[in-house]
């Protein structure tokens, strides 16, 4: 059994990875994902956790057909930018084709699939965006 | 107290799959044909600890060099690794520290395959929450060429302009990778790695080394490294305020030029064009293209080799390669080979050359100013 990806590391980033927890500075008031200790803006370490808004707009978004090893399975790997008002988040877009796509549609975010480890079986999950499911 | 470039080897950059990296540092050695014994060697090289498993390799290429003894570090900062390694060579011979510094940037991305190498790339933009999810080199800078079109009503074959010159440039450099001329359409139909760009908007993976002697003895110098700076931003893009601005790169330009009396008179820009965007992202990031105007000036034929602004006279990134670590070598190296006359491009009336680099969509920038001795 060959372990390629850290669990410490997955493990430290799960809530942010499953519930788009970003930073706030108290300081300056910017909101930015992902979260650092620091305020990417200002400097101030006044930063507390915020939990990100779970819909938003497809600002762009990218269809790639030669993505890095280990996403194979997953080809053509649709890559957005997405708004959701108080910050930006780049992720996978899902549950769509490409040409039912359309720059600035309403997008959700959901938990997915990102990567399997190897032999180790180790899934990694983490937040996608699919086409807002409107509901009735 | 002036810094200079004293000599310069290169390799044919290609896939060169018979040869080590410690053989192409060798054959940019002989290249050079330069004995002077350096008192500090500076290595530049993004993947080695994967690409041939080798950690503190700036001893290994200390010996390998015949220059056991004398201290060696390595300067790893992305796609600008080459570009601060002479910038610290710089300000340590400014400084009085030492009188020769021997600069080797050396890269083997073929030792993979290359969706190995597209993940270990990868690792320039941010790794937590970028790589991560599958994101690319490519796929990154699609979101801004695509965002570029839609927001300046930009076509691609208008930006295809780009490649196509690069291709042709590269024509005459017998270091260079690619050397077959493309035209607009070509690009624009080639085969999509994360649409927009395609193969053809693309850098070549390749394999190569090039070694720089910079010293502080004028006596026969090639060319003078008249200032460097560097800056960095963000490293997510989500962090950036705007994906098509690169502020550490302008930060660094308006140091050079304050440095310079607030006056440049570029004669070469010499520029990293990763893809087919990026070079218009950093002329209209320095100022010299009003934002949105870059993609028209281009066309217009103004950074051609007999243009206003001639860039990438070597061919850039696009059809000469991106060895990483090693390619803020190459174009120093190109650059004081065209400044000197030493160079099989030969560019007469040129004084002043600025270099830039960026990493990823600017996380990390620098330049150099070179000029004629």
């Amino acid at each position: 059994m060959s372990m390629e990806y850290s669990v410490p590391l997955y493990w430290r980033n799960r809530i942010n990875y499953y519930r788009l927890i970003g930073g706030k500075c108290k300081k300056c008031g910017r909101i930015f994902f992902p979260p650092y200790n620091r305020c990417p803006y200002c400097g101030s370490d006044e930063i507390e956790p915020v939990e990100l808004p779970r819909t938003g707009k497809l600002l762009t978004y990218t269809v790639s057909y030669n993505p890095p090893e280990g996403y194979k399975l997953q080809t053509p790997l649709i890559i957005g930018l997405v708004d959701l008002g108080v910050a930006k988040v780049v992720a996978q877009i899902t549950d769509a084709q490409p040409d039912e796509l359309k720059e600035g549609m309403d997008v959700e975010a959901v938990v997915r699939r990102i990567r399997e480890d190897r032999t180790a079986g180790l899934i990694h999950y983490a937040y996608k965006f699919r086409p807002l499911v409107k509901q009735e | 107290m002036g810094v200079y470039v004293k000599s310069y080897g290169l390799t044919k950059l290609g896939r060169s799959y018979f040869k080590s990296l410690y053989d192409l540092v060798n054959d940019a050695l002989s290249d050079m044909d330069d004995t002077t014994k350096p008192d500090l060697i500076i290595v530049s090289s993004l993947f080695t600890s994967t690409s041939i498993g080798q950690l503190d390799l700036a001893s290994k290429i200390a010996e390998i060099t015949g220059y056991k003894g004398v201290p060696a570090i390595r300067v790893e900062t992305g796609e600008t690794s080459g570009h601060n390694a002479v910038l610290m060579a710089f300000r340590l011979l400014a400084s009085g520290q030492y009188d020769n510094i021997l600069l080797v940037g050396a890269e083997k991305t073929t030792e993979f395959l290359a969706a190995r190498m597209y993940k270990e790339i990868s690792k320039v933009f941010d790794s937590e929450y970028e790589a991560y999810m599958g994101v690319g080199h490519a796929s990154l800078h699609a979101l801004a060429m695509k965002e570029y079109m839609r927001r300046y009503g930009k076509t691609h074959r208008e930006l295809a302009y780009w490649p196509a010159l690069m291709h042709q440039n590269a024509l005459n450099n017998p270091y260079a990778a690619l050397r077959f001329p493309v035209d607009q359409d070509s690009v624009v139909k080639a085969n999509t790695v994360s649409d927009p760009i395609t193969l053809l908007d693309s850098y070549p993976l390749v394999d190569g080394a090039s070694t720089v002697i910079l010293t502080r003895n004028p006596n026969s110098a090639l060319a003078e490294i008249k200032y460097a700076a560097a800056a960095t931003d963000v490293m997510p893009i989500t962090h950036k305020e705007d994906i098509l601005d690169l502020p550490a790169l302008r930060t660094v330009y308006n140091r050079i030029k304050e440095e310079s009396g607030g006056d440049l008179s570029i004669d070469i820009f010499e520029v990293t064009d990763q893809f087919t965007i990026t070079p218009y992202l950093i002329f209209e990031s320095i100022g010299i293209a009003d934002k949105g105007s870059s993609v028209d000036m281009v066309n217009n034929g103004l950074f051609d080799r007999s243009g206003q602004y001639p860039t990438n006279v070597t061919g850039g990134l696009k059809a000469r390669g991106h060895p990483f670590g090693a390619t803020g070598l190459y174009q120093l190296s190109e650059i004081a080979g065209i400044l000197s006359g030493t160079f099989p491009i030969s560019m007469e009336d040129a004084k002043e050359a600025l270099i830039l680099g960026i990493n990823g969509l600017g996380s990390n920038a620098s330049g150099i100013l070179v000029g004629r001795r």
